[in-house]
């Protein structure tokens, strides 16, 4: 089954087209690097992936679904998004964020001692979130990607704040995520140090 | 549906314990509002009048504000999150998780701020006791329709001068119910037809609530 296909897709954002024609199919699952300068449409891109926006034009379908309203609430059910805000509430502990997503997703608690440990942050279960660094955060939602096991996941810029240890980390994941059948895209503006990428695309001005 | 629900509320009340917004800024807030208004009012003249259950309320719907506004903007960044939306928490139930964590935190400072009013404008015991449960039914609807205009002026662009001017006027009819209701039991004469349009409120605009929440996010 095709993951994703996008065809002249168009998004705007305040009468902005933040895409603006852009088509892209990824045939299978695997690891796909997008690549484009500040402001060219990678994270635009990724949120129509993630059944984020709505489109203005065009034709998108991703792991099934037709972007309508409700295909788009589907593919939010399927996805993982992995970005530059705060996922969690920084009024509480990293375990209550954690019990509080997968008890509103039904995800299996039983995988959060795991998750943790994996991130490194099995000794922080009861710490607020807000006294987390920019990189525990950042593992924070690594770890809850790892809990919920999208079948696409959707990273932006997922080596952004992380220390050497970190940056290996979140390649270690991908590729664990990807053997497991899933689909990982992400973007970047370096090199990658990815023991497998099964494509890339590059965005400009929104194409 | 109903573990979200509960999620929803163990969260919301969990960040308050932590937090105390609710004790050091709501309900100071709403003790100031209602003394400086018997001030202005001069209480002494209004006592056991029916202008006195008229500023209670005056005082119970700008708390509602503040309480509501407190809260989306303290969750608008994280409810309009990639991240919270990647969630997609059952539109139902995140509002009826709200509704009722909000309603039981405004009943609180109700409960505050009628003994206050009680002391200030002489209401009795036993005429408190009588209005209970209209106040009850009144706060709830003030919250499910505060929670339902709440969300949508955090949504992306809005502005905070939004909520009142949208709420404001829905906030009426309720406000005119309740108040009468109040006079009522504070002055003993009978009011029972403002309980129909008290309950008919609460389930038309927690129907509305249930339906649209969800897609108030979708916006």
């Amino acid at each position: 089954m095709t993951v994703a296909r996008l065809t002249d897709v168009v998004v705007t954002r305040d009468a902005f087209p933040v895409l603006a024609g852009l088509s892209w199919t990824i045939e299978q699952p695997g690891t796909y690097v997008v690549r484009g300068g500040n402001g060219s449409g990678k994270t635009s891109l990724l949120r129509v992936l993630a059944g984020l926006d709505a489109i203005a034009a065009g034709e998108a379908e991703v792991l099934g679904h037709r972007l309508t309203a409700t295909g788009r609430r589907e593919v939010r059910r399927r996805a993982g998004w992995l970005g530059h805000d705060a996922p969690f509430h920084d009024a509480l502990t990293v375990a209550e964020n954690l019990a509080f997503a997968s008890t509103v997703t039904r995800v299996p608690r039983e995988r959060m001692a795991d998750a943790l440990e994996q991130v490194e942050l099995g000794a922080r279960t009861d710490t607020l979130a807000s006294r987390l660094s920019a990189g525990q955060r950042r593992r924070l939602g690594i770890a809850w990607l790892i809990m919920r096991r999208p079948e696409l996941w959707l990273l932006d810029e997922p080596h952004a704040a992380l220390d050497e240890g970190g940056r290996q980390l979140v390649d270690d994941v991908v590729g664990r995520a990807v053997a497991g059948g899933a689909t990982v895209v992400l973007t970047t503006h370096h090199d990658v140090s990815l023991s497998r990428v099964d494509g890339e695309f590059m965005v400009r001005g929104g194409r | 549906m109903w573990s979200t629900i509960i999620a929803i509320i163990r969260v919301q009340w969990r960040v308050e314990m932590r937090q105390r917004v609710l004790l050091w800024q709501v309900a100071p807030f709403a003790v100031m509002a209602l003394v400086i208004t018997g001030l202005a009012a001069n209480a002494r003249s209004i006592a056991r009048t029916e202008v006195g259950p008229g500023l209670v309320y005056v005082v119970l719907v700008f708390t509602t504000l503040l309480l509501i506004g407190r809260l989306f903007s303290a969750e608008s960044s994280s409810l309009s999150s990639p991240s919270f939306a990647m969630l997609a928490i059952d539109g139902s139930a995140a509002y009826l998780g709200t509704v009722i964590a909000l309603a039981v935190e405004l009943l609180v400072v109700t409960g505050v701020v009628v003994a206050i009013a009680g002391l200030l404008f002489h209401f009795s015991a036993m005429s408190l006791l009588v209005a209970t449960p209209s106040i009850v039914v009144t706060i709830i609807d003030l919250t499910t329709l505060g929670v339902l205009f709440g969300a949508l002026a955090a949504r992306p662009g809005q502005s905070a001068a939004l909520l009142p001017l949208i709420a404001l006027p829905s906030f009426t009819p309720v406000i005119i119910a309740g108040e009468r209701l109040l006079s009522a039991a504070v002055t003993h004469h009978g009011a029972g037809q403002w309980w129909g349009l008290l309950i008919l409120m609460s389930a038309v605009y927690g129907g509305i609530g249930v339906l649209l929440y969800g897609v108030i996010g979708e916006l």
